[in-house]
């Protein structure tokens, strides 16, 4: 096996993408480090499967995310009603008034169901396209649209964000409840 | 608010329903929260098994 000064350099350009990864998968930074450990020990081990000129970055994020959802099925075969979860930390923490710093987004953020969070962080902070994003989970282009766009009402619906306009924060909530509902009827 | 709107039926791929000022403000905090690790420096651990890996490949 032997790899390219090439694709070495694209290899170790990309460890700080995959930690940011991680962390948003996990939630925890000491988990999130040992996912990427395990990524690239895979990613060295089998990097003759990988065809050079393709998307290294994109295929590094498979192996990652395909390793940790493998280890959590082995870590616990309970079924997580992801609704239910939701409903559950949104019951737990009341409303957020106010400016939103990054505290709270973070929170909210981890509410998301797992799907949509990892979509929203592809293709919203990693820089995937929506295709590329699609080819990591393994899922249709359009389930990935719909994660992405449930994930961002989530969050506005949660943190109830002020625009840019000086309405307050919940007549900001109503004007995306009803704009929600104008566009769904 | 109902149930309908988080099992809605709207077909994938359709434009976001959101205010593009709102969204612009989500996509702002989800990279800083994003950055916050990217461009943290790269754990002691991670560059040692990487010259690990390094060093193996060589022998």
């Amino acid at each position: 096996m032997t790899i390219s000064p090439r694709l070495r350099e694209e290899l170790l350009g990309s460890v700080r993408s995959l930690r940011a990864f991680a962390v948003s998968l996990c939630g925890q930074p000491d988990r999130a480090d040992d996912l990427v450990q395990e990524t690239l020990v895979k990613a060295w081990s089998n990097i003759d499967s990988f065809q050079e000129g393709t998307n290294l970055q994109a295929w590094l994020f498979t192996i990652l995310r395909n390793h940790y959802y493998s280890e959590i099925r082995k870590r616990r075969r309970e079924v997580e009603d992801a609704d239910g979860h939701y409903a559950g930390r949104l019951a737990a923490h009341p409303p957020q008034q106010g400016h939103l710093d990054l505290a709270d987004f973070k929170r909210a953020l981890r509410s998301l169901p797992d799907d949509q969070r990892e979509a929203l962080v592809l293709v919203g902070a990693s820089g995937f396209s929506y295709e590329e994003a699609a080819g990591i989970c393994n899922v249709a282009v359009g389930t990935i649209k719909s994660r992405v766009s449930r994930a961002r009402s989530h969050l506005a619906k949660t943190l109830k964000i002020e625009s840019d306009s000086d309405i307050g924060p919940d007549s900001t909530a109503e004007a995306i409840f009803s704009s929600l509902k104008q566009r769904r009827a | 608010m109902t149930n309908k709107e988080k099992t809605n039926g709207k077909k994938p791929g359709k434009s976001p329903a959101l205010d593009p000022n709102i969204q612009a403000h989500i996509g702002r905090k989800l990279r800083a929260v994003y950055d916050e690790v990217a461009t943290a420096p790269i754990p002691d651990r991670i560059v040692d098994l990487l010259a690990k890996l390094e060093e193996d490949q060589r022998k």
